[in-house]
């Protein structure tokens, strides 16, 4: 996300590299099945950081477990130096804003916010102050009277955003912010969760499944699968730099081919024989690779163009093949296209110009072609 | 044959169509009728009827009391039997004691109700099933038997006064049987499970994720409770606090088999005045002093719920 790019400054920077919360070999099993599996996590001070994963990862659980909803088999989560490991949810400083929004249906929206100041014994001024300072943030000043199930469901994110948010917490914990709202909504969401996040300059970690939300909002994401981090990153690192082939998977979609390290070629590249594509291939790898290793050569679809011409950029390899099918997104198209080995490989197009017809028929012969250094190899 | 179909189109409808449209599209008319016709029946009509002879006078004849409308058609009425049974202490007092014991029932039913709803609530899978299976269970059984078995139980030579002697916790056999001590017992046991099950029902629809919200805001378990739980749960305490309170007031059986010959209770006493002093006028004006004495905890809790639905539309 853009933050706004004049008022970036050096010590903000500085503090999102010291370690805020750490996680440190967490591990949480229910029976037999490790939800978590030593997970160790270091958190800067004020990064949007994301939990991304799919069900059953494992990111609820460790969500719960910085909640303090659900205890650590072992290990110890540490916020500000302080270890909170066995500390119960009402005395963490910790705020959660629930995936289901969890208000209060039989309070007003100002006694929802207002709720976690009162248990904290702050004076009543100062309660009326700072819920009104939040409706105000959250824009939702003439919504204080009514009732949760007289809002709209973006309203409510809003409240319970709110009510996380006015009790200062270290850190706030954020549960699918936008999994409930439609797609136009979410967008304009993730980008006002990121701009509140920026002034407050509150910790947050979000859990998500939708790698969009994950992307969009993040200093940096941590792929978890299986109850592990499979990789911790930018949004720009986790995906033009995946490590396994699950988060290039994941993020974005990938297409991999199998593919074998035929020899060095100079400056950490090697090149990969590709039987499908019927080629060779130089890839740069920071990995050391051995010659005759079997590997996984990645490419992202919209790094691959698709053209009924055998024209090409310079320095770009060309493949032939035959349009399988396709898919209109309006801003995008999807191709799949049959290479003659018969593997097939996707790519996608931005409709650049208006057309009247579809550029390129079913079964009609295309040639694809791409930058040899979008391509990138994958061990794991 | 072969050209049906065909024809269907144009044709008239059938009978058996015509029947499937009317309940096509009277269906709602018809769920809601039934149940009209139902407390028609069997609630309006005789009320209207005992209504009708607490108006009469007694006499001496079968039916026992004069006819609503005498010689030429002339309207008998009397509110005699309102202002005897109004006036006389014996049955101010009864009134009062049936709903102090009524009171202190419902408050027992809750006190030991809301805890075990709650536990069940919160146990996991099929151990659930089988703790509100327990809670109805005793339903098997006759309601009589049970009353008669606490006679048992409580009586001078029943077996709790036999362990107590046993162990030589008291010389004499304490007197439970006969006591409102009996009649709370015998009430609150009775009448627990149909406070349980509304209990349940409005715990477990709660669900954890506001308690957990409440606790992440900084509430401790007790201020969690005050603060969601009871008020969330307030229909389901309302609703079963009226299922134990309303047959509670008038019950008859219980007072009479385990209460003492002083623990008057308006059933006891409108079962008296029904069939030792056949005044079934006066039994009438009981009964409708009773109904209109519950109607008022009905209605106000039509009106809370009404209010609540009205908050969450």
């Amino acid at each position: 996300m853009m933050h706004q790019s004049a008022a970036t400054n050096d010590s903000k920077e500085a503090a999102k590299r010291t370690p805020f919360v750490e996680i440190q070999s967490v591990t949480k099993c229910f029976d037999d099945f490790c939800a978590v599996d030593d997970v160790n996590l270091t958190i800067g001070k004020g990064e949007l950081f994301s939990i991304l994963g799919g069900s059953g990862s494992g990111k609820t659980t460790l969500l719960r477990m910085l909640a303090g909803f659900e205890r650590p088999d072992k290990g110890s989560i540490l916020i500000d130096g302080q270890d909170i490991t066995e500390l119960p949810p009402y005395e963490r400083p910790v705020n959660m804003m629930f995936q289901s929004y969890a208000l209060f249906p039989h309070m007003t929206v100002t006694q929802n916010i207002a709720y976690g100041l009162k248990r904290d014994g702050v004076a009543k001024d100062e309660i009326a102050d700072r819920v009104q300072a939040m409706l105000k943030l959250v824009q939702l000043e003439d919504f204080g009277k009514r009732k949760p199930s007289q809002l709209s469901g973006g309203q409510c994110q809003r409240v319970a955003l709110a009510r996380a948010l006015v009790k200062k917490p270290k850190v706030l914990l954020l549960d699918e912010p936008t999994g409930a709202l439609d797609k136009k909504l979410r967008e304009q969401t993730q980008f006002e969760i990121a701009n509140i996040q920026y002034e407050l300059g509150i910790t947050f970690i979000v859990v998500t499944h939708d790698q969009e939300e994950a992307m969009n909002m993040s200093d940096r994401i941590a792929v978890m699968n299986k109850g592990s981090f499979q990789q911790v990153g930018t949004p720009h690192q986790v995906y033009e730099n995946p490590q396994t082939k699950y988060v290039a998977d994941f993020i974005g979609g990938i297409n991999l081919v199998d593919g074998v390290v035929k020899e060095p070629a100079g400056e950490g590249a090697w090149l990969i024989e590709l039987p499908d594509f019927d080629m060779s291939v130089p890839v740069a790898c920071a990995e050391q690779l051995q010659a005759g290793q079997a590997v996984t050569a990645a490419i992202r679809p919209e790094k691959l163009f698709v053209s009924t011409s055998t024209s090409a950029e310079p320095g770009y390899l060309k493949m032939p093949g035959i349009l399988y099918d396709q898919g209109y997104f309006g801003r995008l198209s999807l191709f799949k296209v049959r290479l003659p080995s018969g593997h097939i490989i996707t790519a996608t197009a931005q409709n650049r110009v208006r057309t009247a017809h579809r550029a390129i028929d079913w079964d009609e012969n295309v040639h694809l072609s791409f930058d040899p250094k979008s391509m990138m190899v994958l061990t794991k | 044959m072969s050209a049906a179909p065909a024809e269907m189109a144009g044709t008239p409808r059938s009978g058996i169509g015509s029947i499937g449209d009317f309940l096509d599209r009277n269906w709602k008319r018809i769920v809601v009728g039934t149940a009209l016709l139902w407390l028609t029946l069997f609630f309006l009509l005789p009320f209207l009827m005992v209504m009708k002879i607490s108006l009469a006078d007694p006499i001496i004849a079968s039916p026992p009391y004069t006819p609503f409308f005498g010689a030429g058609g002339k309207l008998q009425a009397t509110l005699d039997n309102f202002r005897y049974v109004l006036g006389d202490g014996l049955y101010a007092y009864t009134y009062l004691n049936s709903l102090k014991l009524a009171t202190t029932s419902t408050i027992l039913c809750l006190l030991i109700g809301y805890p075990m709803a709650y536990g069940i609530a919160r146990a996991k899978g099929h151990k659930r099933v089988i703790l509100l299976f327990f809670v109805v269970l005793p339903f098997w059984t006759s309601f009589l038997l049970r009353v008669y078995s606490w006679m048992g139980l409580l009586g001078n030579h029943g077996l709790i006064n036999g362990l107590l002697m046993h162990f030589g916790l008291v010389d004499h056999p304490i007197k439970l049987l006969y006591t409102d001590f009996a009649v709370y017992l015998g009430i609150t046991y009775s009448y627990l499970p149909f406070i349980i099950l509304p209990l349940y029902a409005s715990i477990e629809r709660l669900g954890d994720t506001l308690n957990e919200a409440a606790a992440d805001l900084g509430a401790g378990p007790v201020r969690t409770f005050i603060d969601i739980t009871l008020p969330m749960t307030a229909p389901g305490i309302l609703a079963g606090s009226l299922l134990v309170f309303i047959p509670a007031m008038g019950e008859y059986v219980i007072p009479t088999l385990l209460g003492g010959p002083d623990s008057l209770m308006i059933g006891r006493v409108l079962y008296d005045e029904f069939f030792f002093n056949r005044d079934w006028p006066a039994a009438s004006a009981v009964a409708v002093i009773l109904l209109l004495m519950l109607i008022a905890p009905i209605v106000w809790f039509q009106h809370l719920n009404g209010k609540s639905q009205e908050a969450d539309q």
